[in-house]
């Protein structure tokens, strides 16, 4: 069932398999572990609204990322300009 | 749990942050968590070692803070 969920937001199997390091079934797991992996965060803040969502959270403590990983995660990003400053 | 030191504060807190601001009674919102349910999740969190909590005044229009 994770598979076809995952097929569902990931075009092809590479994308998927660092949400599949653990089961995080929100998905919030990988971006807390992306989050807890920069050097300028201190701790993520989790609202949780269920048990589950610390027990994921705390769970992404334990999730190391590679090189591969991040640059897969940080792929999609495109900096915007700074707007409203000048 | 693990532990790191917050900016130069000289505190040390969890490195999961409880974010509250789902939490008040009564309910000012229909998202918000009265105290029956807020507090298993509060001492969940605590029992996995959680230290560090973030509250404000605004948050459930002071009913969330202590």
């Amino acid at each position: 069932m994770t598979g076809r969920l995952l097929r569902k937001y990931f075009s092809s199997r590479d994308d998927y398999v660092l949400a599949t390091k653990v089961y995080f079934p929100m998905g919030s797991g990988v971006a807390l572990a992306w989050l807890l992996d920069r050097p300028a965060v201190a701790g993520p803040i989790v609202g949780a609204t269920k048990p589950h969502h610390l027990e994921e959270a705390i769970a992404a403590l334990d999730v190391a990322l590679n090189e591969l990983d991040r640059a897969q995660l940080e792929s999609p990003y495109r900096p915007h300009p700074v707007l409203g400053h000048s | 749990m693990k532990y790191v030191s917050l900016g130069t504060s000289g505190l040390k807190v969890s490195r999961v942050c409880l974010g509250m601001m789902s939490y008040g009674d009564p309910p000012s919102q229909p998202w918000i968590l009265g105290e029956d349910v807020a507090e298993d999740i509060v001492r969940r969190a605590v029992e996995a070692g959680v230290t560090f909590f973030d509250t404000a005044d605004m948050y459930s229009a002071a009913a969330a803070n202590w």
